[in-house]
This record gives C-alpha cells, structure tokens and sequence, in this order.
C-alpha cells in the first residue's frame, strides 16, 4: 500500500537521502526548491537562456547520480547544489570561450518584478530583502574590486589570469578580491542568519 | 611554505574556488587543523553563497522540471514487495561464474535452432542477417534494492535478438514477475516477463523488431505476474550502452 508522503515538510538532508534511495518525489521537491537558484545562476553566467535550460537539467541530474555523495557536515545541500550549478556554468563557458562582460550587468540590476512567484508571500519578501542586501553590498564595493571579484565569480578565473586580463599586478588583484569578499562578509554578516531560516527547514 | 598570515589571506580565493591546486593543496591541509582560519573559511563561504542572491531571480521554464523527471525514469519507486536471496549457494556460484559463458551458448543454441528453421523456409536474406558481425555483451548491475544482482545481456549477431543472464535477484512473492525494458530516449519498451528460480537466477531470450543497439538502456523491473504495459514497480538492474 503506497502512503503518500508529504515532501514539502522534510529538510534538505532528507531529501537528499531520499533522492540517494532513488525517490523521484524527493528529488521533485529539491528541484522545486532550488530551480530559481540554479538556473538564475546559470543565466547570469552562461548569458542565454537556452544554455541555462541545460546546464539547469544537467545539475539536477547529477543532484540526483550524486545524492549518495553529498556529505552533511562539509556543506549545506544549498550551498553543495549552488557550487555545482556555478562550476557547471563556468565549465560550459570556457568550453564557448566566450568573451567576458566586464560590466556587472548582472550585480546591477536589480527590480523587484524580476522575483519569481511563489505561493507564500512573506517568503517572496524575505527573498527581496536578502537580495536588496547583497545588492547594495555590491554596489557599495569599489569598481577596482568589483571587476576582479565579478571575474573570480562569473567566470572562475584564478588570480593569475584574472590579474592578465586586467592587466594589473598579480599581488594587486590578490589584494582587491580578499578586501571585496571581507568587505562584503562585514556588511552581509547581519544577513546570514536570516538566510538560513528562511531555506533549510 | 607559506606561513599562517600568508594561507589567512588565500581563505577568501579558496572560498570563491580560483585557487591554483597548488595554493588550494596547501590551504586544504592548514584548515584541517587551524580552528582560527577554518571559522573565518565557514564565513567567507557562506559570504560567497550569498553572491548568488544579487542576481535577478528567474524560473527556468515549467516543462524542464518534466523532461528532469522523464531522464531519471529508470529509477522508479514502488512498495517492496520481495524477499531477499538467501547466501548464495554453492550452485550459484557456479552459475554466477559462467554466466556470460552460459548466454553465449543460450544464443548460440537459439542462432542454431533459428538457421535450422531458416534452411527449411529457404530465406536467403535471413541468412546473411545471421552471418553479420560478433555478438556483443553487456554488463547489468543491481541497483541498492538488489546489490549483489548480475546481469549479462548477450546481443547476437544480428542485433535483434539477445539472451539475459539474470543472477542473485531477490525472489518475489507469486504474484509478481520480472520484466525487461528496452529504452529509447526515456521511454520503454516491453523486452520479456520472467521468473527466477529460488536462487534468483533467469536466463531469458530478447527479441526486438529493431536492432537492441537502438536502445540507450536496459533496465529489469518488478512488476504484477504477466508484466505490465509500462514499467511501474522498483528498478532491480540497470544496464547502459
């Protein structure tokens, strides 16, 4: 007799452990959990929307071949699935070689409209605030470290090739990427907590 | 060798990935044992997690989540409904050891059983079909509901026909049978119905209107006795070409 389980209330980890035992609704509820996450991060990486279909499919894919791996106390699985979808968009990127935006279009634009809708409107907001908050960080950072962090980020290039690109020192960009992550974990630090009650149940 | 200071200020590159392996090596082993850097590591990452929230949050669109689901179709969840093989006997062994020998001569019997009745019809094309290249052999694995399952599908020479050796599949109860499903691009085709012995062991002919290399996988399924019209009950092997 098949009961029915209701997905919606069980934590990330159980998913996950469910997913690894070859439970299809627990690798639906991750999906639905994070497809926005995934695949806006895939969009704003890769810059087409049809590429960011795949790269979407291809990390839930390998969510669900890799379930068994994913281990707990090393990463939450929001973070394990984000780190994923990341590279994967990189890794497609070098293989187009395609040439870099240096603009930050990306971190810049930010319009409420552009949030997905969901059926919980106190999530919708706290999700709004959470990116008005990294938004502004951004923003706050000075161009000199914007540029190289957007690189690090968005395109995974180390220091080396970072500082030939921007034609800049090696131990210069070094120096600009350390000082825009620390500046940006100070002014996100309040944040964080809020974060992580409103994902991982 | 870098000192404390040094591998401090490579935490927030670690964290965002663009460490050479190098670098990445060095600062890996630091952090196994510096509590200091490792709590500054966890902020940093958890700083990096965050970046993904600056961008504009969009949807991928709705029939995506069903070409996901449709990918991951040979995983399928059921109640279980089986008993689990004893140790495996002596006997089991044996078969366990030879069967790819033992599909091989299966197909080889049921090739010559085929060319004797084609002698008698006298169809020459069938004949040449017979005679094209060497036959092929495909390894199938238990999925977590049966490990220990083995699987060796034989594809003759002709591509439409095969033999499975099935071993160590749990025993169902008597109203259930295994079924094997041929699949193209997510969707199955019915490849047999059959039962194991009390060892868990089956050996089952495959006939396929197309030639089996078609297919992408193969995969063997609970299902009711006689089989079903679509799989519906848990994986037991699984085999990709």
């Amino acid at each position: 007799m098949n009961l029915k389980v209701n997905y919606s209330n069980k934590n990330d980890e159980a998913l996950i452990r469910l997913s690894a035992n070859d439970d299809p609704e627990a690798l639906s509820e991750l999906y639905d959990r994070y497809k926005a996450l995934v695949f806006s991060l895939a969009i704003n990486i890769v810059g087409s929307h049809e590429t960011a279909e795949d790269i979407t499919l291809d990390v839930f894919t390998r969510v669900w071949q890799k379930a068994d791996t994913y281990q707990p106390g090393k990463a939450t699985v929001k973070r394990w699935i984000s780190t994923i979808a990341r590279y994967r968009s990189i890794d497609v990127l070098r293989r187009r070689n395609a040439r870099l935006d240096t603009s930050n279009p990306r971190w810049s634009d930010f319009s409420p409209d552009t949030l997905p809708a969901r059926e919980n409107p106190e999530e919708v907001m706290e999700l709004a605030l959470i990116r008005r908050k990294v938004t502004e960080a951004l923003l706050k950072l000075p161009e000199e470290q914007k540029k190289p962090l957007a690189l690090a980020y968005f395109m995974g290039y180390s220091h080396r090739q970072i500082a030939e690109i921007l034609n800049k020192p090696l131990g210069t960009i070094k120096t600009r990427i350390r000082l825009a992550i620390h500046k940006l974990q100070q002014e996100l630090n309040v944040i964080e907590d809020m974060n992580d009650r409103s994902k991982s149940k | 060798m870098m000192d404390h200071n040094q591998i401090y200020e490579l935490l927030p590159a670690y964290a965002l990935g663009i460490l050479d392996d190098e670098e990445a090596s060095v600062v890996s082993e630091h952090l196994a044992s510096c509590n200091k850097c490792s709590a500054r590591f966890s902020a940093y990452q958890n700083t990096v997690e965050l970046l993904s929230f600056g961008a504009p949050r969009v949807n991928p669109p709705a029939a995506l989540k069903k070409k996901l689901m449709h990918k991951i179709q040979p995983k399928i969840l059921m109640n279980d409904k089986i008993k689990r093989p004893a140790k495996r006997s002596t006997w089991g062994a044996f078969w366990h050891k030879f069967s790819p020998v033992w599909a091989i001569a299966s197909l080889a019997i049921i090739s010559a059983l085929t060319f004797s009745n084609l002698v008698q019809w006298q169809t020459t094309e069938k004949l040449q079909d017979e005679t094209a290249q060497g036959m092929l052999i495909l390894k199938m694995k238990g999925t977590t509901r049966a490990p220990n399952a083995d699987g060796t599908l034989v594809i003759g020479h002709n591509r439409l026909r095969g033999v499975l050796v099935a071993s160590d599949l749990p025993v169902p109860d008597g109203d259930y049978q295994y079924q094997l499903w041929l699949i193209k691009n997510g969707k199955p085709k019915d490849g047999g119905v059959f039962s194991v012995t009390e060892n868990g062991y089956a050996v089952v002919e495959v006939a396929s209107p197309v030639s089996l290399l078609n297919f992408q996988s193969f995969g063997v399924t609970l299902e009711p006795a006689g089989g079903s019209l679509s799989p519906k009950g848990q994986t037991f092997m699984v085999g990709y070409l």
